[in-house]
């Protein structure tokens, strides 16, 4: 019984054991990234995200035609470059993060609709660029497997400026030469992580199961290593169900896993022991 | 940026050189080829979205409008293929003919090869649309209107005894036709009265009824004349006695639908037949009449194609008087070549068993070609470009391939193929190259003509069906 309900789908067909590694492998890369965001006030940055990385997909299209890996580089490459330039005004003129990042991204997409009107095609870049979970290639999993790697090993290397700079920023400019370069590190990771995750699992799939887990996560834990196993158990268990649910009751696959995501959210809003609105009621009561 | 300063500078070249040509402006590159083969160098002929181009996901630009805003005659596919078109139309300040190929057609509904249960009774269900040579023949009648029958449509209501409205409505701006007879029998089955009927409607003691006139079960037939000064023209219908009752008449009454029904009872509720004779796929029941319940691609059926060209080229001969025989001359031209096409096709899948023929494309566009030449196609994603499929309904696809048996998978020119590569590496099936559905290629792919574009399909497939075997 439970054999033919959860096993059986992933030992039958391929398809659902490489959506199951795909979306195990960003729930393990992207729900970290998406804590970090979080805690820096970033969370709107992967839908910005979704959108800056036009022009470079566009470009790659117009060098080489209908490739998707041409597409994906190119698109790696204006995620970067809008991600950096954006942390480079922030840091050096008045205007905060979000606001430069807002500007870059719309002159961004601006520039991509302009390149791919006047490249004559009238083909939808960002439906060809954009993938679904159940259409997962040998390409696109390696890309997310090796994007998941990099992002761990980074994440462990800049683990502790990072949280610093997170809680802190302001300290770690005046006692480290390190804070820019673990900015621009983590900024890379994002730009990785969602790019990789839109040519494989699709914008939504991407951006949400590393902003909402995190948010979940937020709620259950103080520190910063538990949030992240939070974060990652959360994304982890949403994807496994929302497969499951989706084989057997056919929903659409990717949004049925943010939803679940979504629950556990809801969820943790309502009884999540560090803030949530239950035990900020009991601490009203105590005090 | 080059593809459209070339379309224009064509256009204009044209211009400079015959100033009195018709100006024509076709929506996509398939209409686009038809078009430009019954005009010739007779019209100034331009396409919206050219060879290649996804016409779901069209992006109109300002020279667009521009072409609309100076052509005579705009010819579209019609049935919700270009929603896009009818605002663009209407801003561009268009005031010529649009002529829309598909509307004396009989249109396939959406869904009708669900995929979700194809099981034996699906194929017993299949072979009552006769495959062979019978459905060819009454194929015909769909097409091109008045077939042997004398009617082309009949419907059998179950009728109280009172009155109600039985409309015919203008769709984009004209009546299907401007007249057409009808019979209404009391009977209890269609066949039972079908003969009589068309003897009442080949006789030519029609009793004549215009807007507002009732109409009442007899034995005779009525000319219906529809008032052009009206967006809908009302019959009513008197039914003195409780009981079923036949109705037949030239046109399938849906050509005459715009925004409602065209049988009402008196309290304005509609009524639906309970049967219909050609039998509807879904029945006409549970059509909310919303936009787009039926699947446009009637022009990858050869014949359907022959009737657009049929429609094509009574809009340029009329447009157009002095090139009229011209264009006439081609038209029926290539009205033969495509019957003979559509011969040659049917010719190519001799031989193979229609239990065989099933095939898997990644976007639902077939259903005119797989109910011409009986082949079952069955698509992972709906119609549209946007939709994803859920994880159930590609592991029902799976399963469905590795049970049946089928070789044949196809990726089209426009979506995305990975899924289907996907399904593919699963089931062990090869993907037999790309079929073109809405759009031809450039000059120099295989399918830069119609004709072309239907070889070339038909041998893709007929190559893939016969390769495991």
């Amino acid at each position: 019984m439970i054999y033919d309900l959860i096993f059986a789908p992933f030992i039958e067909f391929g398809f659902m054991r490489r959506a199951l590694i795909g979306s195990l492998a960003i729930s393990l890369g992207a729900a970290p990234v998406g804590v970090f965001l979080l805690l820096r006030q970033m969370s709107l940055m992967g839908d910005a995200m979704a959108h800056a990385i036009l022009p470079g997909a566009a470009i790659g299209y117009v060098i080489s035609g209908l490739s998707v890996m041409a597409m994906t580089l190119g698109g790696i490459a204006a995620g970067l470059a809008v991600a950096l330039l954006s942390g480079v005004v922030s840091r050096s003129t008045a205007l905060r993060e979000d606001a430069s990042l807002a500007a870059f991204y719309l002159v961004s997409l601006a520039g991509g609709v302009v390149i791919v009107s006047s490249a004559g095609s009238m083909i939808d870049l960002f439906h060809v660029l954009f993938g679904s979970v159940l259409a997962l290639n040998n390409a696109a999993l390696v890309l997310l497997c090796t994007v998941t790697s990099l992002t761990l090993i980074t994440l462990a290397i800049v683990y502790r400026p990072l949280t610093l700079e997170c809680v802190d920023p302001q300290f770690l400019r005046s006692v480290s030469g390190l804070s820019a370069l673990t900015h621009y590190a983590f900024l890379a990771l994002v730009v990785l992580n969602l790019v990789s995750g839109f040519q494989a699992l699709g914008t939504l799939m991407a951006v949400g199961i590393m902003i909402v887990p995190a948010a979940a996560a937020r709620l259950w834990a103080q520190s910063v290593s538990s949030m992240i196993i939070f974060a990652s158990a959360f994304a982890a268990i949403s994807c496994i169900s929302g497969l499951v649910i989706s084989f057997h009751f056919a929903f659409e696959t990717g949004p049925l896993i943010i939803l679940i995501a979504g629950t556990f959210y809801l969820a943790s809003v309502l009884f999540g022991p560090f803030g949530g609105i239950i035990s900020n009621a009991k601490i009203g009561i105590q005090s | 940026m080059k593809r459209m300063a070339l379309s224009l500078s064509f256009v204009l070249a044209a211009t400079a050189a015959n100033a009195e040509n018709l100006k024509v402006v076709s929506s996509f590159s398939i209409l686009g080829d038809l078009t430009s083969q019954v005009g010739g160098d007779k019209i100034d002929h331009s396409v919206l979205v050219g060879a290649g181009e996804d016409a779901h996901v069209f992006q109109p630009t300002p020279q667009d409008a521009k072409t609309l805003a100076a052509a005579d005659v705009v010819i579209i596919n019609g049935l919700e293929f270009e929603g896009w078109l009818e605002r663009l139309i209407e801003a561009s300040g268009f005031d010529g003919e649009i002529v829309t190929v598909s509307s004396h057609i009989e249109p396939i509904a959406f869904g009708e090869d669900d995929h979700d249960d194809h099981g034996d009774e699906e194929h017993a269900g299949h072979d009552d649309h006769g495959h062979g040579e019978e459905e060819h023949a009454d194929h015909d009648d769909h097409g091109h209107g008045h077939g042997d029958h004398g009617f082309e449509w009949g419907g059998l209501f179950n009728l109280e005894a009172g009155t109600y409205n039985w409309s015919f409505a203008k769709v984009d701006g004209d009546y299907a036709d401007p007249a057409m007879k009808m019979v209404i029998l009391a009977a209890d089955d269609l066949e039972a009265v079908e003969e009589d009927a068309e003897g009442l409607l080949e006789a030519d003691t029609a009793g004549s009824k215009s807007d507002g006139d009732t109409l009442s079960a007899a034995n005779m037939a009525y000319s219906l004349t529809f008032d052009a000064s009206k967006e809908m023209t009302v019959f009513s219908v008197e039914i003195s006695e409780a009981g079923t009752y036949a109705f037949f008449t030239e046109h399938m009454p849906f050509e005459f639908e715009a925004n409602e029904h065209f049988f009402k009872d008196i309290a304005g509720a509609d009524v639906e037949p309970i049967a219909q004779e050609p039998e509807m796929e879904h029945g006409h029941d549970h059509h909310g009449h919303d936009h787009g319940e039926f699947d446009p691609h009637a022009w990858q059926d050869p014949e359907l194609a022959a009737h657009y060209v049929e429609e094509i080229t009574e809009a340029l001969a009329e447009a157009d008087a002095t090139n009229a025989a011209f264009f006439k001359a081609n038209g029926e031209a290539l009205e033969a070549a495509l019957i003979a096409l559509d011969a040659e096709i049917t010719a190519a899948f001799e031989g193979i068993p229609e239990d065989s023929r099933i095939v898997i494309t990644s976007h639902d566009a077939f259903q005119y070609y797989g109910e011409a030449y009986g082949i079952e196609f069955l698509a992972p994603i709906g119609l549209g470009t946007e939709e994803q499929p859920s994880a159930k309904e590609v592991a029902d696809l799976i399963t469905q391939i590795r049970e049946r048996g089928v070789t044949a998978l196809f990726v089209e020119n426009i979506t995305d193929t990975r899924l289907i590569e996907q399904i593919a590496s699963e089931t062990g099936a090869e993907v037999g190259g790309t079929l073109f559905s809405d759009a031809l290629s450039d000059a120099n792919g295989p399918a830069s003509t119609y004709q072309d574009m239907m070889r070339h399909n038909t041998k893709l497939i007929v190559d893939a069906l016969t390769s495991g075997t």
